[in-house]
């Protein structure tokens, strides 16, 4: 079967189980044609068991305007953040310590995170997490 | 609604994402189509109004990066996709098209039926809209006498329009999306079934009556909540079409469900349809 064409591909993040014509959604897949009530669907059908996250989503548009999509991790902030127990990141990060993680939430996230992660290994996603975490103002803690 | 742009450099995605959802955006498009080579990334964060967007603005601020603010109309584009709505066909017998296109189809074997897809789900693109239509065509025959029909969450009216061109009684919708009514009750006068189509209530915990078919296309945690009243709403010689579910999904329907028992159950593109009757009959 011959490949079809790709128009575009589109990024967005959206609550889990909670995708709507509205922006980002509309926005994204209106002007390529996309028939959005069908990705709403799908979206929140497959995302239904990971409500209460941010769950972003990368979709591929092909030229008969037909759609794939693939769901990606959560935004790392936002795991350091629930994990710190925090509702807000630092105001001035670098110069403002607002919370702590520690080495083995670290790692947890890392884990999470991994799939997305430009990392060859569980310790150089772990890196990357610290400073994420460092440039929220979140301290890591052995 | 307020749409907040930024432009970052990919490697400040993960952060300034974090930071908007933690100000509350609704929703965030990255990018357009973003190049492998590109550095710079194109943010768009979405807000209710300006008000609840300055915030973020001030904080992007603080870490030296410049916002612009500007107002968007919520439904602009999420109305532009239907310029590209198009015809579908439901197994061989049924064809689904827009007021805009004149179908290849032959009414005296085939039902065929003009939908506007409004803003609302059902324009028969989507593969649980062809399955429930495949199982109605199928099912609603085989019922006796002027079958009265419960189309729940109805959209735009789709599977309510084809009840009745099949031959239902009468046929009351539930909607709790009000602004969809007027897409709704437009496909069902340019269907000409207007006469035999009718709003319920959409609370089913207290909706009376019971129905020889009930239709429900929703997804699976709004089934779980209205498993219950789906079954009671059920006659006993009835049959309930329900959908919205991924194949992986459907033992767990057939268990809330456990009173029917599952007399057809079609599949295509990972989505599953089930109709279903009570075990008894």
């Amino acid at each position: 079967m011959a490949k079809k064409k790709v128009a575009a591909v589109v990024k967005i993040q959206i609550p889990a189980g909670q995708a709507s014509p509205a922006p980002p959604v509309g926005t994204a897949l209106g002007p390529h044609g996309v028939a959005i009530m069908d990705f709403c669907k799908a979206y929140n059908a497959q995302t239904e068991s990971q409500r209460g996250t941010i769950v972003p989503v990368e979709i591929t548009i092909f030229e008969d305007r037909t759609f794939t999509f693939i769901t990606k991790t959560p935004p790392a902030s936002i795991l350091i953040k629930a994990a710190a127990g925090l509702s807000k990141a630092a105001s001035e990060p670098g110069t403002e310590v607002v919370g702590s993680i520690t080495d083995a939430q670290v790692a947890e996230i890392a884990e999470v995170k991994m799939p997305d992660l430009n990392a060859n290994d569980l310790d150089a996603a772990k890196l990357q997490i610290e400073g994420t975490a460092r440039s929220m103002g979140i301290e890591v803690k052995g | 609604m307020t749409a907040l742009v930024v432009e970052i450099d990919r490697s400040e995605e993960d952060l300034v994402c974090g930071l908007l959802w933690s100000l509350d955006t609704l929703g965030v498009l990255i990018g357009d189509r973003p190049e492998p080579t590109d550095t710079r990334l194109r943010v768009t964060a979405y807000f209710p109004d300006a008000g609840s967007a300055r915030p973020a603005a001030e904080q992007l601020d603080r870490l030296g990066l410049r916002s612009e603010l500007h107002g968007v109309d919520p439904y602009e584009y999420s109305d532009r996709w239907r310029l590209h709505a198009r015809t579908h066909t439901a197994g061989s017998g049924i064809v689904i098209h827009p007021p805009w296109e004149t179908p290849d189809a032959d009414p005296s074997r085939q039902l065929v039926l003009e939908i506007e897809p409004g803003r609302a789900f059902g324009s028969g693109s989507h593969p649980t809209t062809r399955l429930c239509l495949r199982l109605l065509e199928r099912h609603l025959p085989s019922l006796v006498g002027d079958p009265r029909v419960l189309d729940v969450g109805t959209g735009t009216g789709i599977l309510a329009v084809a009840a009745a061109r099949l031959g239902a009684g009468s046929v009351v919708v539930t909607e709790t999306d009000s602004e969809l009514r007027a897409t709704w009750e437009l496909n069902a006068e340019q269907n000409r079934v207007a006469d035999r189509i009718g709003p319920g209530d959409t609370d089913l915990s207290t909706h009376a009556g019971r129905y020889d078919l009930v239709m429900a296309n929703l997804l699976l945690p709004t089934l779980r909540e209205l498993s219950d009243d789906l079954v009671r709403l059920t006659t006993d010689q009835g049959r309930l079409i329900v959908s919205g579910v991924l194949l992986n999904q459907v033992d767990e329907l057939l268990d809330l469900l456990g009173e029917l028992v599952p007399v057809q159950i079609l599949r295509e593109d990972g989505w599953a349809a089930l109709c279903l009757a009570p075990g008894h009959g």
